[in-house]
């Protein structure tokens, strides 16, 4: 698979990276370890539930509206700061639109 | 007071073989009561990495016996990689060969590679490592280095070493250029219970390889470590004593408090039996592709045991309770400990600073 390098918008299809293995490690933390660099992120709460909606199948739009479904109180502003976190997850190279090859 | 424990091990000691073409007299592995010398087929180690996968470990180290014994060693290599490992391998490099240098350097997944040498010279390195082990080791290193892989050096200390640990650092630090080594020191477990007098260090003894290796810490900063053994007892007690000194207590310590392992790792024995530890290979916590990784992790009676540890008192065992570092000593490895006490929830009395410093002050003689 190949990220495409494409800028983020609601419409946008965003999937996590397949080479990324997402460890939960109690119910606060969970740690984004990429095996080939040897690197590891730390995640909290709200980055792991976004990580985990990233299908790759819904438009960010609509997982934003399903974050609305499961959770009360995400508000414009609250909006803002998972699109900011989704965009520090794409920098990261964590999170993409990706192809097949 | 307890750490948290995660929901699964973060990294796993693979013992995958128990072959082993050495017979180093102080290995804590040969000869071990608590071992059942069998090796697994490849395809159980594989189906294991599967579970490791799912269980989002994320390393692994890879030692045994001589792991490298393994004909099917690439496979297993490759078995990790496929599964989102990364892995260690601690060798004692009389089987390394370029193309496997260069195998583990392709994967990219390589942490490091630990080869074992005890001396600067063929006649120290060999006097417990037995005879043609020195160049072996020494051309391994430097195969090694040729694909630039991390390569990393332990030298266990001995009576027969502890005159050429500076040379060995000078060998190591300079003319092999390697960014760091470890030190530890043989203790009383495996093969090393039969021959203490050639391996155990004397007291004096361990205070010549505390000395000289504090002094070399000093030339050497930040590029000698140890997790045990002589540096690590001496960097231990240096802090303690600071600590009473001052009239201060470390945080956290007065209790057993020696090891955090059980919070984060695991290993698992050549013949699949699952333990704490390789420093506890008769603690069996259950068998790989029979019992279920994560729930091991999580609901074993013993090693909630061992997690619940740092509940014990230092104060409550009649050789601590008047130590004038009862506050700031960590009671040491449980693993050693067992072996010499056969209880879990004891201090290790080979670590013990008020037994070592009443044996030298025997001797005549004062840290």
């Amino acid at each position: 698979m190949k990220n495409l390098d494409q800028e983020i918008n609601l419409e946008t299809c965003l999937a996590v990276n397949p080479n990324l293995v997402l460890r939960i490690e109690d119910d606060d933390c969970a740690l984004l370890f990429d095996p080939d660099q040897g690197s590891v992120q730390m995640l909290n709460c709200t980055a792991v539930e976004v990580w985990q909606q990233l299908d790759g199948e819904r438009s960010l739009h609509e997982v934003i509206e399903a974050l609305k479904n499961l959770y009360d109180g995400i508000d414009e502003v609250a909006v803002q700061q998972i699109l900011s976190l989704v965009q520090n997850l794409v920098d990261l190279g964590a999170v993409g639109v990706w192809e097949k090859n | 007071m307890s750490q948290t424990v995660m929901r699964t091990p973060r990294s796993i000691d693979l013992e995958i073989t128990s072959c082993c073409n050495a017979s180093c007299k102080y290995c804590y592995y040969l000869n071990n009561p608590g071992v059942d010398y069998r090796d697994l087929p490849k395809e159980r180690w594989l189906d294991f990495f599967t579970e490791l996968q799912r269980c989002q470990v994320m390393e692994v180290t890879l030692l045994g016996g001589e792991p490298l014994l393994r004909e099917d060693f690439l496979e297993l290599v490759d078995g990790i990689v496929a599964n989102q490992m990364r892995f260690s391998l601690l060798t004692n490099g009389s089987m390394m060969t370029s193309a496997i240098a260069n195998h583990l350097k392709s994967t990219g997944r390589c942490n490091m590679v630990q080869v074992s040498l005890d001396g600067s010279s063929p006649s120290v390195h060999e006097s417990l490592r037995g005879p043609g082990s020195f160049a072996p080791a020494l051309a391994a290193i430097r195969q090694l280095q040729e694909v630039a892989l991390p390569v990393t050096v332990r030298v266990t200390i001995h009576p027969g070493n502890v005159d050429d640990l500076t040379a060995i650092a000078s060998l190591l630090l300079e003319e092999l250029e390697l960014s760091s080594f470890s030190t530890n020191a043989a203790s009383s477990l495996g093969d090393a219970g039969k021959y203490t007098p050639d391996v155990l260090l004397r007291p004096e003894q361990r205070l010549q390889a505390m000395r000289t290796l504090a002094e070399l810490d000093q030339a050497y900063p930040g590029r000698i470590h140890a997790n045990a053994g002589p540096l690590a007892d001496w960097r231990n007690f240096q802090q303690m004593e600071a600590a009473c000194n001052n009239g201060e207590a470390i945080p956290g310590r007065g209790r057993l408090v020696g090891c955090g392992c059980v919070f984060a790792q695991l290993a698992v024995r050549s013949d699949g039996a699952i333990t704490p530890c390789v420093m506890l290979p008769q603690m069996v916590l259950g068998h790989i592709g029979k019992d279920n990784l994560a729930t091991i992790w999580q609901s074993s009676p013993d090693l909630e045991q061992m997690r619940k540890r740092d509940h014990v008192e230092l104060k409550s065992f009649e050789e601590c309770c008047d130590c004038v570092w009862l506050q700031n000593c960590t009671g040491n490895c449980p693993g050693t400990a067992y072996t010499r006490t056969g209880e879990i929830n004891h201090p290790c009395p080979d670590a013990c600073m008020k037994r070592f410093i009443s044996e030298l002050d025997e001797m005549g003689l004062s840290i």
